[in-house]
């Protein structure tokens, strides 16, 4: 509940304080978000699976929103940026519906 | 294939399984509490991160209209400026008419105080009043609102059938013109010598300024013979076949008084006129006068309107 209201008073903050951001981080914002959502809905799940642990998704947020932005920039120096940054969103995609589903299956029972 | 194999079978992070196990190999519960600093705390982040990429990302739509807004702003501070200057135009010039009406009487010279007033009658520089008739002309009623059309179509893909057109003003004016009209104004613009209707776009410009639909045309005259002549001439005619083919709505009123406001600044620089008889007789617009160093005055404005 607490880190739900966490999530509340940050998208609050975000749209209160509308900082600018640079340039030439703009196109690493779209995949940090399907970083992070990836995280999270992991979290959720993990949650009620009953294994959730706060490092673990700490550190796994941390590392997917590093990674993927590695990736897009990897993609950007060899000139294929907009192919890798559709990869990355297909790979996490995938991951966000099956966990999805999974968190579907433990709250509806179907 | 077993890329997408394990990535579809095993999508949690297999980190947490592996954490669970290690916590409860050493006496605790598997799962740790949710409510941690350091989770509340990568909440807010995330909060903050969806917030900050939907507002960056979105960026570019707002900056473009954020240039429209500024254009448009621009535009009106630009107009109200040349209103203002209008009114002061205006509010100068019944100074220096009152001025010279003083130093004309002063001098005891009545006959030519009145015919300067005579003259500024028909030139059209002093607003009139009297009986007349209001014309109001508007675009058909459309299916779709031009209101909320025109604000994403650049330009009308085909020629609107139902939209009034600089031509259709200028026939009708030239028919009130025609049927007797001693002074006309449209949407509170005179048309006076120099007045001209005309098109830019698909806006419709008189004097130079842009009108805004319905249109109504207020005409000085004699209001049962005014509206009797133009119902029997071109301009009349025209105005039925518009509103019979293209549904163009027109209305006459007869009113017994209407106001027509008089014109700004009709100086006249080059022109200057020209000797004695001759102006009776060779049409002003030929150069080719004998006794003329005058040019044409202002010919190509006021063709369109002129009676």
């Amino acid at each position: 509940m607490i880190p739900a209201l966490g999530l509340l008073v940050g998208l609050g903050v975000g749209l209160f304080l509308h900082p600018t951001v640079p340039l030439a981080l703009q196109p690493y914002l779209p995949i940090a978000v399907i970083a992070a959502l990836d995280a999270v809905f992991g979290g959720v799940r993990a949650v009620l699976d009953g294994i959730f642990n706060d490092k673990v998704f700490v550190v796994s947020f941390l590392s997917n929103v590093v990674v993927a932005a590695f990736i897009v920039f990897l993609g950007d120096q060899l000139g294929v940026g907009s192919q890798l940054s559709t990869g990355v969103v297909v790979v996490l995609g995938i991951r966000i519906f099956s966990n999805v589903a999974s968190i579907r299956r433990h709250l509806f029972r179907a | 294939m077993t890329l997408i194999a394990e990535m579809m079978q095993r999508p949690l992070d297999p980190g947490y399984a592996a954490a669970a196990e290690a916590r409860e190999k050493s006496g605790l519960p598997r799962a740790t509490g949710h409510q941690g600093p350091m989770l509340v705390t990568f909440a807010v982040l995330v909060g903050a991160l969806l917030a900050i990429s939907a507002l960056a990302l979105r960026a570019p739509e707002t900056s473009a209209s954020q240039v429209k807004a500024a254009l448009v702003g621009r535009i009106e501070t630009s107009r109200a400026h040349a209103d203002a200057q209008t009114r002061l135009i205006a509010t100068v010039r019944s100074e220096i008419n009152a001025a010279q009406a003083a130093a004309l009487s002063q001098q005891s010279q009545s006959g030519l105080a009145e015919q300067l007033s005579r003259l500024e009658l028909a030139a059209g520089t002093v607003p009139v009043t009297g009986p007349g008739l209001v014309l109001t002309i508007d675009d058909a009623a459309s299916q779709v609102d031009p209101k909320n059309s025109d604000a994403g179509k650049p330009a009308a893909a085909e020629f609107d059938e139902g939209k009034v057109i600089a031509m259709d003003l200028q026939i009708v004016v030239n028919g009130l013109w025609q049927a007797g009209a001693e002074a006309i104004s449209v949407n509170g613009h005179r048309l006076t010598a120099r007045a001209a209707i005309r098109f830019a776009g698909e806006a419709i410009l008189v004097d130079y300024r842009p009108l805004v639909r319905p249109y109504a045309i207020t005409a000085i005259g004699d209001p049962g013979s005014l509206s009797v002549e133009f119902a029997g001439n071109d301009g009349g005619s025209y105005l039925q076949s518009l509103k019979a083919n293209n549904k163009i709505r027109g209305d006459i009123q007869e009113r017994e008084t209407v106001v027509v406001p008089g014109a700004p600044a009709l100086s006249v620089q080059a022109a200057q006129p020209v000797q004695s008889a001759v102006t009776k007789q060779v049409p002003a617009t030929k150069p080719a006068t004998p006794a003329s160093s005058a040019p044409s005055t202002s010919a190509p404005l006021t063709t369109e309107t002129s009676p």
